[in-house]
């Protein structure tokens, strides 16, 4: 009977998560290309010996991890400072917290284009301020060694004040008068917010966190718009370069296999983090 | 260590919270401010914290002016109505993060810790989470935080109200020798009148932020000087009864006996309290509720009377006391 109750939830689960997934696996052991006439062929896991020494994969999985790591720590630092600023009291803070809402409100492709612009040479403002200061043009979208972190500043922008809105509901949650009683103590500000905020914060921090670790690291659309994964490929990421693979290449057989050892990849870092964060949590209630 | 409180006025958005407060606390003493919701109360333990700062007026501590002084510095003991205990810290963690703050070393903050877990009988539960704490467990955590705290004044902001009935009246006894008995004096907010009589040596009645009335329990109950203070005081609630315009007289149930002659009465309701009953009778004078011992039926009639020096008489236009005895109670008050 409490089966019978779950059951269409794990119908759900199975047509939207395991299906694909079980599909991707058995694509990724078979070609299936134009050169198999798109029908699936077995191959005996050649997609797979195939990727282990695929340097672009190996690049692009460096190239993803570098702006995951980058950006997600420095939009968690950012959005920590946000959030404690938003959730103190002042007049017109309604609409500065709507405001601040905005970047993450636009569509990537918009915000995106908007970025290609700004770092657009010549006619980007940034290029104008380098070159109004005499330092000349540097060209960043086009040189190998620096367009990476222009998208890294491009999806801080965007996904920024997203964290920053799941700390602020974390910040709110929190009672004022553990503030009150620890300042009675003796506490400094700083000393609050070490010994009770940032604890009590904790889970909202790695909800966050995994959220932005598991979006960065299928970043796409972002990429896609800004850079193409130029300059060299150096900012192409997994999903673009398993888009690339079966949307212009036409080998879907091997896109599978990027898109499978990526999730792999990905399920490593979470199980990672997870046993990170539950040794701190023990760790955090004994030792102050 | 006396506190006192000279002219405190505070408000929010050109309301005044609380108004004009003038009060002492001696050493070893325990007022009770006692009023309705949104009277004032927390806010006067909040200046008093110095968590707010009053408009006027000055807080003294030890005969020293603590008004612009931080509160760490004003070294109060509070307990917080919901406790305010860490929730990510054991219990042990709770008591010993004030003492970390303050610079205490590590050796000295276990032995501290650990006696006052002894004395509070909480050795069992030291490396527990408050989250794993029953409501009375909770609360005495809270209090062994303040009594680490060694503090020159408590203030208990409704200690009890998050417990039930029982475990309340449990706990009175407790709290007496913990707190009460000590040299400090002692503020315990409460709005339960029967909470601020069994445990306040004085009580501080709040009206709208004004201080109604000042005084020990038995003066509260026997000399109400305001139609307020009596209503507030005594249940179940005195009688108002109206001969003349421009003045209620008021009567406390218990003082309202059966008798051959004085006032015609059916009795329409009954609450039966143990010891006694309390009869809800209707009069030409109005409702009028007694207790009585005798086992009265509903709709019995029967003529009940009062000695004339047990009633009040209001204005009822100030709510003031108009008869003599509120010259004896004046000069009990300004003694």
């Amino acid at each position: 009977m409490n089966i019978l109750l779950l059951l269409p939830a794990l119908i759900l689960i199975f047509i939207v998560f395991v299906i694909p997934i079980v599909r991707y696996y058995w694509l990724s052991i078979h070609a299936s290309s134009v050169m198999t006439g798109l029908i699936p062929v077995p191959n005996n896991g050649s997609n797979w010996l195939r990727i282990l020494s695929d340097d672009r994969f190996w690049q692009d999985l460096f190239q993803t991890l570098r702006f995951t790591f980058t950006s997600v720590t420095i939009e968690i630092l950012l959005a920590i400072v946000i959030a404690l600023l938003l959730n103190q009291k002042f007049q017109g803070r309604g609409i500065i917290r709507a405001i601040s809402l905005l970047p993450w409100a636009l569509p990537t492709t918009i915000m995106a284009l908007g970025w290609r612009w700004i770092f657009n040479t010549p006619y980007g403002p940034i290029e104008q301020i380098f070159t109004l200061l005499g330092i000349g043009t540097i060209n960043i979208l086009s040189n190998p060694h620096l367009a990476w972190i222009a998208t890294v500043i491009a999806d801080v922008w965007k996904t920024t004040p997203f964290i920053m809105i799941i700390l602020l509901a974390g910040l709110q949650t929190i009672p004022s008068d553990l503030y009150e009683a620890f300042k009675l103590e003796g506490g400094t500000e700083i000393q609050s917010f070490f010994k009770i905020t940032f604890p009590l914060l904790q889970p909202y921090l790695i909800i966050s966190i995994l959220f932005r670790i598991a979006q960065a690291f299928g970043v796409f659309d972002l990429i896609q718009v800004m850079t193409g994964g130029g300059p060299a490929n150096s900012t192409e990421s997994l999903g673009l370069y398993a888009y690339i693979n079966s949307m212009r290449f036409l080998d879907f057989g091997y896109s599978a296999t990027i898109i499978f050892l990526t999730f792999i990849i990905l399920i490593g870092f979470c199980i990672l983090g997870w046993l990170l964060i539950s040794q701190s949590k023990r760790f955090l209630s004994s030792e102050i | 260590m006396t506190l006192i409180l000279k002219g405190i006025s505070r408000s929010i958005n050109r309301n005044w919270i609380i108004k004009e407060l003038n009060f002492e606390v001696d050493d070893g003493e325990c007022l009770a401010i006692l009023g309705p919701s949104g009277c004032g109360k927390s806010s006067t333990l909040r200046v008093i914290a110095g968590l707010d700062k009053p408009d006027e007026g000055e807080i003294y501590i030890n005969n020293i002016d603590v008004t612009n002084v931080s509160p760490v510095a004003r070294r109060v003991g509070m307990v917080f109505q919901n406790y305010a205990l860490y929730p990510h810290l054991s219990v042990a963690s709770n008591l010993s993060l004030g003492l970390k703050v303050r610079g205490v070393s590590k050796v000295e903050q276990r032995k501290r810790v650990s006696s006052i877990l002894s004395v509070l009988q909480l050795d069992h539960l030291s490396t527990r989470l408050p989250a794993e704490l029953s409501g009375g467990q909770r609360q005495r955590v809270a209090l062994a935080r303040a009594l680490l705290r060694d503090p020159l004044v408590y203030l208990l902001d409704e200690p009890m109200s998050n417990l039930d009935a029982q475990l309340r009246e449990e706990l009175r006894p407790e709290l007496r020798r913990l707190i009460l008995n000590g040299q400090q004096p002692v503020l315990y907010v409460t709005h339960d009148q029967q909470e601020a009589m069994a445990m306040a040596d004085r009580i501080a009645l709040l009206n709208n932020g004004f201080l109604e009335q000042i005084g020990t329990p038995e003066e509260l109950y026997k000399n109400p000087r305001s139609i307020f203070t009596a209503k507030f005081i005594g249940r179940p609630q005195i009688n108002f009864l109206k001969f003349k315009d421009g003045l209620i007289t008021a009567v406390r149930p218990e003082n309202i006996y059966l008798s051959r002659e004085g006032y015609q009465c059916k009795v329409i309701y009954k609450e039966w309290l143990g010891m006694n009953q309390l009869l809800f009778l209707e009069s030409s004078l109005g409702s009028i509720k007694m207790i009585c011992k005798s086992d009265l039926k509903v709709n019995e009639k029967v003529t009940v009377n009062w000695d004339t020096k047990d009633e009040f008489q209001f204005d009822t236009h100030t709510g003031k006391r108009l008869d003599k005895a509120i010259t004896k109670s004046k000069q009990i008050i300004s003694r």
